[in-house]
């Protein structure tokens, strides 16, 4: 699979539409995965017992001799888990459409990989000097896949998408449900006003230097809704140039990873609450697991380094709120309007383009409902403990593991982000696409900023409090 | 009522293929979520369509249960 013959279509496949797409979809194999894990999770704590031997994580430690001892003690556990990941990664990718001769070596090499990179985030004197494992994950992807160079065929196992779809649903067994429902009314408000701003930008700038409309269209979203998920669905729904979505996928690439480091560089100079911190990435990033490397890295410095407010979960949930909720839910809205413009207002071609309201359902991000139904589930089901209770009890034994597999998820994502961003093979964007898109960048990043830092600082700020 | 780009031999819309022919896309998105629904490749039009779209160029395809494979080199 080095190239696609894009000339050559003598057959395809069937449709995916209708009921198969719960096992043709990653975003339903996200949900099963993920709500799987947490009824599992609930079922041992409800007898007694803790999925957290199977949850293992390596251990804080100061020398080598520690960080051995731990492996030795804990081999079981991490063959284990190893297992378990293997299992159900390989079956779901299988009935999605990859081979596992394919999938599990290179799941093999992610997990060990990963497996160090988390262990070096451990390291005592790790946050002295940033190794913070998101972002080590990141560059040493990055830079194993840009100066080394690994097989194609290895991508079968870097599914950044599926990891972070999993890692978003397991995350919402930890966020209160309440926590959503307070939240969720301002993180819609904030986002819409800062994506509507930013795609309105980013298509007058790209008119205004002569680009197409659907070109401008296609950016636009990138930079407003969902990065590249949001770039390729708005090129389908209103039938852009087959070169349209590569352009965009670029622009987005290279400024969500500009933003991985310099959102958690400037939140960290200017000394940022980590919930506000989280609220302004959740904002201003351009894919769900670029930000959430950002926003992760970010709270990982709360209690590490003087002068930085919050919990490290703040800055994950308010991200999480921001991004999930009040951006990514709403892109088949975006591509039902958009459709509605193109078909009346704009040159017609010979396609037979119509808007279709059922898009807003098809193109859905299934995986939230898996998000809000993990949360609703666990939130319901702790209901009966006092804070004291659940803290002492529900936390250690529910939901600490399902945080732990979480944080595996993210790592994996993390990881394959890096691992799969091959800058040579990117298609080359231009300078009029490059600089609509750039426009667009620096109105997102102030205004997200002035609405997170300032108009709604203290209900960031004060996030799970 | 023409038949939709869905089952045309110039549609392509296989999520490998996708992934393939647009690169980078792996890298924060994929070609099996359900934000890209079914969209794909009109190699006819040289455009990236809904599955639902039509035209007088359709052609229908022959369907094969390993067109996936086939469709990527």
């Amino acid at each position: 699979m080095s190239s696609a013959d894009v000339t050559s279509g003598a057959v395809v496949r069937p449709s995916t539409s209708g009921w198969s797409e719960l096992w043709r979809k990653d975003d339903w194999w996200a949900i099963w995965i993920g709500l799987g894990i947490v009824l599992v999770a609930y079922a041992l704590f409800a007898n007694g017992e803790s999925l957290k031997w199977i949850a293992v994580t390596p251990a804080k430690w100061s020398n080598f001799g520690q960080l051995a001892a731990h492996f030795s003690a804990n081999l079981p556990r991490y063959a284990a888990q190893l297992g378990l990941w293997v299992a159900i990664f390989t079956a779901a990718t299988t009935i999605l459409g990859h081979r596992p001769a394919q999938f599990i070596p290179a799941f093999l090499l992610l997990y060990l990989v990963s497996l160090v990179i988390f262990s070096v985030g451990q390291w005592d004197q790790a946050n002295k000097y940033n190794l913070e494992p998101p972002l080590v994950a990141l560059l040493v992807g990055m830079l194993v896949s840009n100066l080394i160079g690994l097989p194609r065929w290895l991508d079968a196992g870097f599914r950044v998408e599926f990891y972070v779809k999993v890692g978003i649903v397991l995350l919402g067994a930890t966020l209160p449900f309440t926590l959503i429902v307070w939240a969720g009314p301002i993180a819609i408000l904030q986002a819409s006003i800062v994506s509507i701003a930013t795609f309105l930008v980013i298509f007058w700038t790209g008119r205004a230097l002569g680009l197409d409309k659907r070109l401008c269209a296609t950016l636009g979203a990138g930079g407003a809704v969902c990065g590249v998920s949001a770039a390729i669905a708005i090129a389908g729904a209103v039938g852009a140039k087959k070169e349209d979505a590569p352009i965009a996928i670029t622009t987005v690439i290279l400024w969500a990873i500009v933003m991985i480091f310099v959102l958690p560089l400037v939140s960290r100079a200017l000394g940022l609450p980590t919930g506000i911190a989280g609220a302004w990435i959740g904002t201003s990033e351009f894919a769900d697991a670029a930000g959430l490397a950002a926003a992760q890295s970010y709270g990982d410095l709360a209690g590490q380094v003087p002068g930085i407010a919050g919990t490290s979960d703040q800055a994950v949930f308010s991200f999480t709120l921001m991004k999930v909720v009040g951006r990514d839910v709403w892109i088949g809205i975006w591509a039902f309007v958009l459709a509605i413009i193109a078909t009346t207002r704009w040159e017609s071609n010979e396609t037979g383009q119509r808007p279709n309201a059922a898009q807003i359902w098809w193109r859905f991000p299934k995986f939230v409902i898996g998000f809000v139904i993990a949360s609703a589930f666990i939130t319901w089901a702790t209901a009966q403990y006092s804070l004291a209770d659940y803290n002492k009890t529900v936390v250690p034994v529910l939901v600490a593991p399902v945080k732990d597999l979480r944080t595996w998820a993210f790592i994996f994502c993390f990881l394959s982000i890096g691992l799969t961003t091959r800058f040579r093979e990117l298609a080359s964007a231009g300078r009029k696409p490059f600089l609509a898109f750039s426009t667009g960048v620096a109105v997102n990043v102030i205004l997200g900023f002035i609405l997170s830092a300032y108009v709604f600082a203290s209900h960031w700020a004060n996030l799970t409090r | 009522m023409l038949p939709h780009c869905e089952t045309c031999r110039h549609f392509r819309n296989d999520p490998a293929y996708i992934e393939a022919a647009f690169r980078g896309l792996t890298s924060f998105s994929s070609g099996y979520g359900s934000a890209r629904a079914e969209d794909g490749l009109c190699t006819f039009h040289d455009l990236y369509l809904s599955a639902d779209c039509h035209c007088p160029h359709y052609v229908r395809a022959k369907v094969s249960p390993t067109a996936g494979e086939l469709s990527i080199r």
